[in-house]
């Protein structure tokens, strides 16, 4: 099915067509572009179609068997991951292009945004269906290069500034991304994905880096992907270049964090079998899945920015995604970037609506003068009890004594179900700060939010994992994989709960009007955090200091050369 | 027609082109277009007699590119007084780089002595007192010019460790960089952007016929000290403040990862041929681009002055974007194509020296975007409101441009090896 390459093409044809021409037309051909991208996200959906019926799609327009093709290997292979992401790019990307055709009218960068927004679209697609690692890297590498060009105001000083961190931020993963692929190929001798799978599956590799130190082939290949891959998707430590990008249009926003940043999770799904074979790097994904997590969703609640608190949420997103990963739910951590695709990608189009009715009504954003004390209303808050704490735990004790399902032993059911309960019981708390409003419709809600969540997770989740992974044993050798310690397991899943059950009870005497006594040392330990998060944990004050350190350092060394200026 | 004819009319091409330049010597405009001409001459002469010459490395792609170089550089609005001295020392350089490129034994060692002795000479005429490095290069190339003429002469082993010295001033590298980057910053008008090119390919070409023959202690004692070039070269362009050092001291880092490389392997494979010249020709490029600034804003002038060229040299900011993006090893280009088919046909006893290559390309992309963004970008000079770029240099900006995708993309028999 060789016509699946106009996919990609598409919208290169797309963004060729909006940069060429006057000014004059720039409107009618951004329009005519529109057409282009509709006929790739048409195109994506029937090349999925084909995919999920017919099996994957390998067009290769070189020769893997040789030398010299190995720097430039173009080639298509499509399975149903790819199809699935290239359905989420081309359906996100003609939105995002559609809303800023409207949003863009007769602004100054209006050719430059469009076309750029256009070509990202090609180059994502491109990426996504790649048929070798070659490939993939030879397009992640654009696209870090056109996310520096894309959080571009060219006069802008701290707009330079922040593209600039991009840019570098996005290199250091470029370059891990290289060490995994030389690596790769120095160990296996290849770097098709389906030969690179059988032979680190088959011929498992001991390499010492350092005295005493062994580690396993995959292992070394995998933590430099991996680095490659949380550099793109913003996670810590490398997550400050996605902060420093947000002065760009809005509707740029709205594709880089619908598209772009799922780069990393894309990555690690495309190269899982790799990933499955090292216990170790998702043990890693795990606890940077974590921090990245804690660290984001602590910086969101202190911004006052709108744009800014998406971005950090974004982060604490990504994070979720690569824990995911690290859990070895990694059709979970699709399903995941899919559905925050399309849900940051409606608000941020959302929010810069918003953004420009503010700019041009003075009264807005409005602000909230007085407020009505807070109602308590037991049935809200005996709802909430109930969906979020009793019937989790009725449902544990079934499973565990009337299905006889050894909790203990299947890590991956737990993750499941753990995961339903941590996102019904975040979306049921934010309902209960809806106040003086009739309880029973809050109730309703909460019981609708609660049967919502477990039809995605064990309904729609499960059912996109068998679309994506088919063979069940695959999954299953994923997760125990991924499998922790289980003391390690049991005390992340009690002090989440502790968590959850320590927030509804203090949620629940302040509503009722208590007071609780909190010691010093925690009412201590909440300042810090707060200095601390609002100060982003320094991380940005560190490497900007590390920087300067290092200039300084050179400068003594290396000196400066006679006869010129500085 | 043997051999040797045709090298010696690809040689005195160029030669007798210069020459005949002088009598139009006191008209700039007609000498360049002749001298432009006299570079397509050999151009197309290299692509006649390419089934009859060949060079030690390569095949006949260093011979097509040669002549291109010096073409792309005479391209380019020149407003130094010595332009007619830089023109056309460009094209004899031209031609004598043909004659070393395409001779052998005694006959190439003496062009590379006459070469080491022009670069000398010129070094000397353009010397100033405030510029003490120029000794150290005039210095360094009569050494070298010494060094080639000796080796032609003496037992196998001494000529050996005289003709990698030579390869050394060449192709530059600890401690013999000073002659490299003197001339590519301190000789003025085209010389710097045809000699950023002729220099290293003459130096891979020298190294091509000795590195097989070198013994393992003296090939690793070389790649320490690549390693350490390679240090000292990205640490020296990290500092600089001023373009021709920056795209001096980068492209001699880039030069010793080559170094590493061949010492390494022993062997001169396609990877480091295309390696090199896209190296070389993107060094080009970037010193062009730098020939156009200064045609505009005056020599020798201070980057963080020269902002916002994007809104008023907008098709310039495009070209320059693209051989940046080349210099930084972007894909498709050919230097990307060469350093990762080089680490990808190198076989690693220890990763330790790929550690020290990486972090050097890393830091490639931190300055050298940091030097781009400062000119094109910041904020818009109001006083200027469009400078159009002269069609001569878009079409020199535009061959360095598809000559680094060609090198990138095409596979390595359509590139000649």
């Amino acid at each position: 099915m060789p016509i699946v390459v106009l996919v990609p093409l598409l919208p290169l044809i797309g963004a060729l067509i909006v940069a060429s021409g006057g000014s004059s037309s720039l409107h009618k051909r951004a329009k005519i572009a529109i057409f282009f991208l509709g006929a790739a996200f048409l195109g994506s959906a029937l090349t999925l179609w084909h995919v999920a019926t017919q099996g994957p799609i390998t067009i290769r327009y070189y020769d893997p068997d040789s030398l010299s093709s190995l720097v430039f290997p173009i080639g298509f292979y499509i399975d149903r991951l790819s199809a699935v992401m290239m359905t989420l790019i081309s359906c996100v990307g003609m939105i995002v292009y559609t809303y800023s055709v409207g949003n863009m009218f007769q602004d100054y960068n209006a050719r430059r945004y469009l076309s750029l927004m256009a070509f990202t679209v090609f180059v994502l697609l491109c990426m996504v269906s790649s048929a070798n690692i070659m490939m993939l890297y030879i397009f992640w590498q654009l696209l870090s290069y056109l996310l520096y060009i894309l959080a571009h105001n060219h006069s802008h000083g701290p707009t330079l500034a922040g593209a600039f961190r991009t840019y570098t931020m996005l290199r250091v993963g470029d370059v891990a991304f290289l060490i995994g692929i030389v690596l790769a190929y120095q160990l296996y001798g290849t770097l098709e994905y389906s030969t690179l799978f059988e032979r680190v599956a088959e011929s498992p590799v001991m390499l010492t880096p350092f005295p005493g130190i062994e580690i396993s082939g995959a292992t070394a290949i995998t933590l430099f992907l991996f680095i490659g891959g949380i550099c793109k998707s913003a996670n810590f430590p490398f997550h400050i270049w996605l902060p420093s990008s947000l002065f760009a249009p809005t509707p740029m926003h709205a594709l880089l964090h619908a598209g772009i940043i799922n780069a990393g999770g894309f990555l690690i799904n495309r190269l899982a079998p790799m990933f499955g074979l090292s216990p170790t790097i998702l043990h890693l994904a795990f606890a940077v899945g974590l921090i990245t997590v804690i660290v984001g969703g602590l910086m969101m609640l202190r911004q006052n920015d709108i744009k800014r608190k998406l971005g950090y949420s974004t982060i604490g997103q990504m994070g979720y995604m690569i824990m995911e990963c690290g859990l070895g739910a990694f059709a979970l951590a699709v399903f995941h970037l899919i559905a925050h695709g399309f849900f940051k990608g409606s608000v941020f189009l959302y929010c810069g609506n918003v953004i420009h009715h503010a700019r041009k009504e003075p009264s807005l954003p409005h602000i909230v003068t007085s407020r009505k004390p807070a109602e308590f209303s037991f049935l809200t808050w005996f709802t909430g009890l109930v969906t979020t704490l009793l019937i989790p735990l009725v449902i544990l004790l079934a499973i565990h004594d009337v299905l006889a399902i050894p909790l203990l032993e299947s890590q991956g059911l737990m993750i499941f179900l753990f995961f339903i309960w941590i996102t019904s019981t975040q979306a049921i708390l934010s309902l209960t700060r809806i106040r003086g409003v009739a309880s029973w419709k809050v109730s309703a809600s909460m019981i609708s939010v609660w049967f919502f969540v477990i039809f995605i997770y064990l309904f729609a989740a499960e059912t996109f994992t068998a679309f994506i992974y088919p063979n069940p044993a695959e999954v299953e050798f994923y997760l125990k994989a991924a499998a922790l310690p289980d003391w390690l397991f049991s005390t992340i899943v009690v002090a989440v709960s502790l968590v959850i059950i320590t927030s509804w009870s203090y949620l629940y005497i302040s509503a009722r009007g208590g007071s609780i006594r909190v010691p010093d040392w925690i009412e201590s330990f909440k300042v810090r955090l707060y200095r601390l998060s609002m100060n982003r944990f320094y991380i940005e004050k560190m490497y900007e200091g590390l920087g300067r350190f290092f200039m300084r350092v050179l400068n003594r060394i290396v000196g400066h050369d006679a006869g010129w200026s500085k | 027609m043997t051999f040797e004819t045709n090298s010696l009319i690809l040689t005195m091409v160029p030669l007798l082109g210069g020459l005949l330049g002088v009598t139009v010597w006191s008209q700039p405009i007609k000498l360049k277009m002749w001298l432009i001409l006299v570079t397509i001459l050999s151009l197309a002469l290299a692509f006649a007699l390419s089934d009859q010459l060949t060079t030690s490395v390569g095949g006949t792609l260093l011979l097509y590119l040669l002549p291109l170089a010096a073409c792309v550089s005479l391209l380019v609005k020149l407003n130094s007084h010595d332009d007619q001295l830089s023109l056309l020392m460009t094209v004899l350089l031209l031609g004598l780089g043909l004659g070393a490129l395409t001779s052998a034994g005694l006959t190439s060692q003496l062009f590379l002595t006459v070469i080491f002795g022009l670069n000398a000479y010129l070094l000397f005429k353009y010397r100033n007192p405030l510029w003490s490095s120029s000794w150290a290069g005039i210095g360094i190339f009569s050494l070298a010019a010494v060094g080639a003429g000796y080796s032609a002469g003496v037992d196998t082993s001494t000529a050996l460790i005289i003709s990698l010295l030579v390869s050394a001033v060449l192709l530059p590298l600890l401690p013999l960089q000073a002659g490299y980057v003197t001339a590519v910053t301190r000789l003025p008008g085209s010389l710097p952007s045809f000699l950023i090119f002729l220099l290293p390919v003459l130096g891979l070409n020298n190294l091509a016929n000795l590195i097989t023959d070198v013994p393992d202690d003296i090939a690793y004692s070389i790649s320490i000290i690549a390693l350490l070039s390679v240090v000292f070269g990205t640490a020296k362009a990290l500092v600089q403040s001023r373009v021709p050092l920056i795209l001096a001291y980068s492209s001699f880092a880039f030069f010793a990862i080559l170094w590493w490389f061949l010492a390494s392997s022993q062997t001169v494979t396609p990877q480091n041929v295309i390696y090199l010249v896209a190296v070389a020709f993107v060094a080009t490029g970037l010193m062009v681009s730098w020939q156009v600034i200064c045609s505009r804003y005056g020599d020798d002038v201070d980057m963080r002055t020269v902002h916002g060229l994007v809104w008023s040299m907008p098709q310039f900011a495009v070209l320059l974007t693209l051989v940046a993006l080349a210099a930084m090893g972007m894909p498709p280009f050919g230097v990307f194509a060469g350093f990762v088919g080089m680490l990808l046909t190198t076989t690693f006893t220890t990763y330790i020296p790929l550690i020290f290559i990486l972090a050097a390309w890393l830091a490639a992309s931190w300055y050298i975007m940091s030097m781009v963004q400062k000119m094109l970008f910041g904020q818009k000079q109001l006083e200027i409101r469009r400078i159009e770029l002269h069609r001569s240099e878009f079409a020199s900006l535009l061959i360095v441009v598809l000559i680094c995708v060609a090198l990138g993309v095409l596979p390595s028999n359509i590139t000649g090896i």
